[in-house]
């Protein structure tokens, strides 16, 4: 059974103009010590996804139907009090800022209290705080600094903080949502380095929600591409990069410079994502595709296997 | 040139020329200076000593009418577009005020060209763009308009700090094009300031990295890329991720963080985290020296 499943998900926010699918038929399935990469740029609906699987999609979006199953659990229907213990506990959640993400006013020592003693009430604060020093000093944070405020933290040291709340209370998911966009070069480098010993060590299951096809080239096993709320192609990760099947996937990863690669050209897409309150008909990306055919405009592909990997293009539907 | 700020050595004794037509990428991390740097380039920041040399002249020197004069001739593009853009003005006026603030034409010749240039950098028909707000655009579009704005004004010199970090990643490749095209057609020299060493290698003739106010390797972009010198550049270079999952990575971490650049370490300023460091890289700080035809770098110890 896999860790986290998710069947049919549709999260839709309540807007002036329309109802917008922020998250259309999404199903997506990881295996426990497997690591799934997110990828997809500006709306495309991969945060929202990430944050549906705790129930935690701000208003006024919602949940509008689907299944989420993380180990077992309902989460879409289950109590307010299950969701809570699943929280932290079961999942672990690094959202996109750390500085945002972090109480300016409040020690890290705090945090770490809080987050402990919110699921496991019984701990007394000195046993937290010796809890947190161990999680921090395996991310490389010596355990004086329990007594620092975030903005005494550099952005790479702030990020370590955050995956050490997220890791706290020994999840076996973690989520991490644009882990590292916003740090420099190397920090990057180490957090990435991190995440993967972290991954064999406690042998975590890891959903990684990104627009940087690079980090998600080094550490997933399988990727899912989201375009304007959808999956676009969903299959293995060497098999994706070897041979992108959806148009949209094939620029992606054309629009990406390779340093390794001599001479390259890079492409874009033009245009931009489509305004999802007014979809176009049909397919979604077809107004951007180079191969945009009749059937394109007017019937949404569906999701369908070819060659190992699902893809949701009418030029591999010969039905 | 040297800046100081509250006994921030932002930039220190950095030493640099740029021949007419040429894209130097200034590239570095946080605390590298490579944005005072910058701003010091238009004098948007007081230097604390030094010059800066534009076409013969001393712009530290210069003052009031001077140097608005001057600074027709240089512009900068942020790398917010959404941060350089009023909310509450229109697109083509944002762009035609740029024109009037220099007095340059009448006002019906500052719209005429205005709806040129909007047309230049992709936005047709421009009587569809002229009257929208920033909001009404996408990232790629509003920076475009950024674009526009510096350009409109026949500037000889762009300096561009991350021109297309807050742009989507399948849309870079776009903006980048049609400032190449630009720099044909204006016959401009770019400064672009980034910390992503992959569109640095994309578009620019010559690198210079930076660490902590100073530079440390400078050469053309093939010297420093593929023959890399100093060992903050090989640091760099193998952090870079690479989008292929067959790729073998050899990183090069170097150990702890950036220091704050209020108390940069004595001698090498790259010595407490560097992995070749020797006795003599803590007492001796390197100068900049020619290594390699073309191709300098600050380093005792340099990785030939």
């Amino acid at each position: 059974m896999p860790l986290l499943d998710v069947q049919s998900l549709v999260v839709e926010y309540h807007a002036l103009k329309a109802d917008v699918k922020a998250v259309d038929r999404v199903s997506i399935s990881v295996e426990k010590g497997h690591t799934l990469g997110l990828v997809g740029e500006s709306g495309c609906g991969k945060s929202t996804l990430g944050l549906s699987t705790l129930r935690l999609v701000p208003p006024p979006g919602r949940i509008a139907s689907g299944r989420i199953t993380l180990d077992g659990i309902d989460v879409v229907n289950c109590s307010e009090e299950e969701i809570r213990r699943v929280r932290g506990k079961r999942v672990g959640y690094i959202f996109q800022d750390p500085m945002t993400s972090l109480n300016p006013v409040k020690k890290i020592g705090a945090h770490f209290v809080e987050m402990i003693r919110t699921h496991e009430p019984e701990v007394a604060e000195a046993d937290a705080l010796k809890r947190a020093t161990k999680v921090l000093g395996r991310l490389g944070i010596l355990s004086e600094r329990i007594n620092d405020f975030p903005h005494q933290f550099s952005g790479g040291m702030r990020q370590r903080v955050m995956i050490g709340l997220a890791l706290a209370l020994g999840p076996d998911l973690l989520i991490a949502d644009e882990p590292t966009t916003s740090l420099d070069v190397i920090v990057e480098a180490q957090i990435i380095e991190l995440l993967k010993e972290l991954k064999e060590s406690l042998r975590l299951t890891l959903v990684l929600i990104t627009h940087n096809i690079g980090i998600v080239a080094e550490t997933a096993d399988q990727v899912a591409v989201m375009y304007a709320g959808r999956i676009a192609e969903l299959g293995e990760t060497d098999g994706i990069f070897a041979e992108p099947m959806h148009p949209y996937t094939q620029a992606l990863l054309n629009s990406v410079p390779n340093i390794t690669k001599k001479g390259q050209v890079l492409s874009w897409i033009p245009g931009a994502p489509p305004d999802l309150a007014e979809p176009p008909p049909g397919c979604l990306f077809h107004p951007r595709c180079p191969h945009a055919f009749d059937r394109c405009k007017k019937e949404e592909p569906q999701l369908l296997k070819h060659n190992g990997t699902e893809v949701a293009c009418h030029l591999y539907d010969k039905r | 040139m040297t800046s100081q700020k509250s006994f921030v050595h932002a930039v220190d004794d950095v030493s640099f020329s740029m021949d007419r037509g040429d894209i130097l990428g200034l590239v570095g991390e946080s605390g590298s200076g490579k944005s005072t740097t910058a701003r010091l380039c238009l004098k948007l920041i007081e230097p604390t000593s030094g010059r800066i040399i534009f076409e013969g002249v001393d712009l530290a020197k210069l003052r009031g009418e001077e140097l608005r004069g001057f600074r027709r001739n240089i512009q900068l593009i942020f790398q917010d577009p959404t941060a350089s853009l009023s909310p509450r003005i229109r697109i083509g006026e944002a762009i035609r005020h740029a024109l009037s603030f220099q007095n340059v034409g009448t006002a019906s010749e500052q719209v005429e060209r205005t709806r040129v240039m909007l047309e230049r950098v992709g936005l047709k028909p421009w009587s569809s763009f002229y009257d929208r707000y920033p909001h009404q655009l996408s990232g790629g579009q509003r920076q475009r308009v950024v674009i526009a704005r510096a350009l409109v004004l026949n500037p000889k010199f762009v300096v561009a700090d991350e021109p297309i970090a807050m742009v989507d990643v399948s849309v870079r490749a776009q903006i980048l094009e049609l400032m190449l095209e630009l720099k044909k057609e204006f016959d401009l020299t770019y400064l672009f300031i980034t910390h992503d060493l992959a569109m640095a290698n994309y578009v620019c003739r010559t690198i210079a990295i930076m660490y902590l106010g100073k530079i440390v390797e400078i050469g053309p972009k093939e010297e420093v890329f593929e023959k890399p010198l100093h060992p903050y550049t090989l640091a760099l270079l193998s952090s870079i991720p690479v989008p292929d999952p067959k790729a073998k990575l050899e990183r090069i971490i170097p150990k702890g963080e950036i220091p704050s650049p209020i108390n940069p370490p004595k001698g090498c300023r790259f010595h407490p985290r560097c992995p070749y460091a020797q006795t003599t890289c803590s007492e001796q700080e390197p100068e900049l020296e020619q290594i390699a035809p073309n191709h300098r770098a600050a380093c005792a110890y340099p990785r030939t």
